[in-house]
C-alpha cells in the first residue's frame, strides 16, 4: 500500500479523499493555488504545495507543477478527485512516465470514454444499447442541420468532449438548429478548447439514472447499483438519490450486468459510472460513461456501506477488489443535495463570496462533504459548490424528511445560496411521490422563493435591529480591552473573517 | 411601574421597498415594536457579540443568528432567514438624501468577472424589466444579464468579447 498520496484537487472533494487517505494510515498532500492558500484541504492534509496562481489553467490544471509537487513530497500515487485533471489522458501519461501512480482507470479507457462518438461505438459493440445518434461530430452548421433531419427532431446537441451540461443544447425544431449548433460549439470551445459538437435523437421524459461500477486490475468488475439523478436544472444535477424509485428490479439488474458488461470489454480500472437514460417504458440507453469518481457517490456510499475512495486507491495499489457482486444490496435509501453559491433569485447565477456564517446541519442520518469553514471565501475562480448535504433513512421518506429538516438548520450569511430552492424541490409532489424525469425542474416553473410570514417577518428585523443596537456595545468593549497581547497572525488567519482585510 | 425604555427608529431596505422600524426595549427583556404600521411586542435577549438573538412571543420561540456585514444584515433561523440592509433612521435620511441609497438604480454591473458572450441591446434601446441586456461567461457558463428596471439604455459600456471585471459597470438604464 502506498505510504503518502498527494490529493490533485481542491474544495469539498479534496477534504472527502484526505479523510480517506488518513483513515487507511497514508499521508496526504494537497495542493493549492495562491487563491486556496488558506483553504479547508490545505488545513487537513499532512502536507501542502502551492501550484500556482488562481486561475485553475495556471495551478490545478498545470500538469507539470502537480507532477514536481508529488515528486518533491515523494508521493507515490495522485488522487484526482473530479474535474480538474481526472479525465485527462496526458496527464495519467504524464504521471505513469514520472513513476506516479494515477488513481485511475488507464489512459485508453479515458480518451475512449472521453470521446463520446468513440464511447458510442466501443458500447455498442460491447452490447450495451445507445440512443440513436451520429457516431461522428458534425463538420458544419449545414451537415448538422442534415443529419438532425435524419434523426428526426427533437434531438440534442452534444459537445464531443462533454460532459457537465456544457455545450448541450436541446433543439425542438428545424429552424433553431444551426444558432443552437453555433451556440453550443462556442460553449464547448470555451468549456473543453474542442468545438466538435455531434447530435443525437432526444429521449423526451427520460430519467436520468447512471450505475457505478469498481473493477480491479485482476480482471473482477462489479456495479454498485443506480443513482437517480434526473433533478437537474440546465443538466446540472441538483438533487440525486439511490435507490431509483419506480424502477423495475429487473430493470435494475439489467442495467447493473449491462454496466459490467461495459467495464469487462473495456479492460476498465477502478470506479467508473455508466449513465443511462431511461424512457417511460424502462428502456434504458448509455448516455456516457464518466471515468472518475463522481460528485453524488455518497448516495451509493451510504446506501451500500461502501467507501469509494478507499477502494480507488486499494485498486491503484494493486489489491484484488474483496467484495463480490453478491456481498452488496441496498440498505435504506439516501439523497444528496447540492448547496451552492448562487442567486436563485437572478437567475442562479454563480454568488462566491464570504461565507460570513457558515453552519451545516447535523443530526441522525446526515452527512455533510463540504470544503468550507466560517471565515473563509468560495472564490469567484471555482465552481461554486458550497457543500453536498447528504441524508440517509431507513425508507426514502424518512430520507426526505431528514434532508429537509437539514437544510432548514443550514446558516449560511454573507453569500446567496440555493437552499431554500433545493427545500422547494424537495416539498413538490412529482418528487415527493418519487415520480419524477429530467424535466422536473422546467415542469415546476419558475421559482419564487416562500414568503415568510408578514409577523415572522417583523421578529426578523426586530431581531436585527436589537442586533445593531447591542454590537456597539461589545465593539466598545473590544476597544477599552488591552493591547499588549497581540493574537498570532497564524490565530488571525483563521479566525472568523481573519486575513481577509 | 415600568424600567426606562430605549427607544431607537432604523429603515430596512428589504426586497426594494423601504420599512420603517421603532424599537423600545428595556433591560427588563421587554421590546414592544413598530415595523411598518404593524406593532407587537416579544420577550428577547441578546448575546454579548450581537450574533445571536432569542425572541419569544406567546408560544412561540425564534432563536436567530444575525451576522453583518457593514450594513447588510442576515438573520438565520430554523426555517426562515431574511435578507436586508439595516440603517440608522437618521443615517438613512442623511444618504437617501446624497443618493447613496435606495431601490430603482438602473446599472447594471457585472457580479463576478467574466466575458461578454453577446450584446442583446444597444444604446437608446427602450427596455422592459427583465429582458435581456447581454450574455455574460463567468465560471465557464453563460448567464443571461436582465435589465433590472424599464427605462431606456442610456449607456452600453462593453463589447462582444470584452472581459469585465466584478463589480464593472456594463449598461446604464434612464427613464425614458
Amino acid at each position: 500500500m502506498f505510504k503518502k498520496v498527494l490529493v490533485a484537487n481542491r474544495g469539498e472533494i479534496a477534504c472527502r479523499v484526505i479523510r480517506s487517505l488518513r483513515e487507511m494510515g497514508i499521508e496526504s498532500v494537497a495542493v493549492y493555488s495562491e487563491a486556496d492558500a488558506l483553504a479547508l484541504h490545505v488545513r487537513l492534509a499532512d502536507e501542502a504545495v502551492c501550484v500556482g496562481p488562481a486561475p485553475s489553467s495556471e495551478s490545478y490544471l498545470d500538469t507539470k507543477a502537480i507532477l514536481n509537487a508529488a515528486q518533491s513530497t515523494g508521493a507515490e500515487a495522485v488522487h484526482p478527485g473530479y474535474g480538474f485533471l481526472s479525465e485527462n489522458a496526458a496527464f495519467v501519461d504524464a504521471c505513469t512516465k514520472a513513476g506516479i501512480v494515477f488513481i485511475g482507470p488507464s489512459p485508453e479507457a479515458i480518451q475512449v470514454m472521453g470521446s463520446k462518438t468513440d464511447a458510442r461505438q466501443r458500447m455498442i459493440a460491447a452490447g450495451v444499447p445507445v440512443v440513436p445518434g451520429t457516431t461522428e461530430a458534425a463538420t458544419s452548421p449545414q451537415a448538422a442541420l442534415e443529419e438532425a433531419r435524419e434523426i428526426g427532431f427533437p434531438v440534442l446537441l452534444k459537445a464531443a468532449a462533454g460532459g457537465g451540461g456544457k455545450g448541450m443544447r436541446l433543439v425542438r425544431e428545424e429552424s433553431n438548429l444551426v444558432s443552437a449548433y453555433e451556440a453550443a460549439q462556442r460553449e464547448a470551445a470555451s468549456a473543453f478548447g474542442d468545438d466538435r459538437v455531434y447530435i443525437e435523437k432526444a429521449i423526451m421524459n427520460p430519467r436520468h439514472i447512471e450505475i457505478q461500477v469498481l473493477a480491479d486490475q485482476h480482471g473482477n468488475a462489479i456495479h454498485l447499483f443506480e443513482r437517480e439523478c434526473s433533478v437537474q436544472r440546465r443538466h446540472q444535477k441538483v438533487i440525486e438519490e439511490s435507490p431509483a424509485t419506480n424502477l423495475d428490479a429487473s430493470v435494475r439488474d439489467a442495467m447493473g450486468e449491462v454496466a459490467v458488461q461495459g467495464t469487462k470489454a473495456l479492460n476498465y480500472v477502478g470506479a467508473g459510472t455508466f449513465e443511462f437514460l431511461v424512457d417511460s417504458k424502462q428502456d434504458f440507453y448509455f448516455l456516457e460513461m464518466n471515468t472518475r469518481l463522481q460528485v453524488e457517490h455518497p448516495v451509493t456510499e451510504l446506501v451500500t456501506g461502501v467507501d469509494l475512495v478507499a477502494l480507488q486507491v486499494k485498486i491503484a495499489a494493486g489489491e484484488k477488489l474483496e467484495l463480490k457482486q453478491s456481498d452488496l444490496s441496498q440498505h435504506g435509501h439516501a439523497i444528496e443535495c447540492r448547496v451552492y453559491a448562487e442567486d436563485p433569485a437572478n437567475n442562479f447565477a454563480p454568488a462566491p463570496g464570504p461565507l460570513v456564517r457558515y453552519r451545516a446541519p447535523l443530526g441522525a442520518g446526515i452527512r455533510v462533504d463540504d470544503g468550507c469553514r466560517e471565515g473563509d471565501t468560495i472564490p469567484v475562480h471555482y465552481d461554486p459548490m458550497i457543500a453536498k448535504l447528504c441524508a440517509w433513512g431507513p425508507d426514502r421518506k424518512t430520507a426526505i424528511a431528514r434532508s429537509d429538516r437539514a437544510l432548514g438548520e443550514y446558516a449560511i450569511a454573507g453569500i446567496r445560496h440555493n437552499i431554500d430552492f433545493l427545500r422547494w424541490v424537495l416539498e413538490c409532489a412529482p418528487f415527493q411521490e418519487g415520480k419524477y424525469t429530467t424535466h422536473l425542474l422546467e415542469e415546476l416553473g419558475a421559482y419564487s422563493p416562500k414568503e415568510v410570514e408578514p409577523e415572522t417577518k417583523d421578529l426578523l428585523l426586530v431581531a436585527a435591529c436589537l442586533s445593531k443596537m447591542n454590537r456597539k456595545v461589545t465593539r466598545e468593549t473590544n476597544r477599552a480591552r488591552p493591547s499588549n497581547t497581540k493574537p498570532s497572525p497564524w490565530r488571525q488567519a483563521f479566525a472568523p473573517g481573519g486575513g481577509k482585510k | 411601574m415600568s424600567a426606562p425604555q430605549t427607544i431607537r427608529r432604523f429603515v430596512a431596505l428589504l426586497e426594494g421597498e423601504e420599512v420603517e422600524i421603532e424599537i423600545r426595549s428595556d433591560a427588563t427583556g421587554q421590546v414592544n415594536y413598530k415595523v411598518g404600521d404593524r406593532e407587537g411586542s416579544a420577550q428577547y435577549s441578546v448575546a454579548a457579540s450581537g450574533d445571536a438573538v432569542l425572541l419569544a412571543q406567546e408560544a412561540r420561540q425564534l432563536a436567530l443568528r444575525v451576522a453583518w456585514e457593514d450594513d447588510d444584515v442576515s438573520v438565520m433561523g430554523r426555517d426562515v432567514s431574511l435578507n436586508c440592509a439595516l440603517y440608522p433612521e437618521s443615517r438613512f435620511l442623511v444618504s437617501k438624501m446624497q443618493g447613496g441609497i435606495g431601490p430603482g438604480a438602473g446599472t447594471v454591473a457585472a457580479s463576478m468577472p467574466g466575458r461578454v458572450v453577446k450584446v442583446l441591446t444597444e444604446e437608446g434601446a427602450l427596455v422592459e424589466q427583465g429582458d435581456g441586456l447581454l450574455i455574460l461567461e463567468a465560471m465557464k457558463m453563460e448567464n443571461e444579464i436582465k435589465a433590472p428596471r424599464s427605462g431606456m439604455v442610456s449607456s452600453l459600456k462593453v463589447a462582444e468579447g470584452e472581459s469585465v471585471e466584478s463589480g464593472q459597470t456594463m449598461v446604464e438604464i434612464s427613464d425614458e
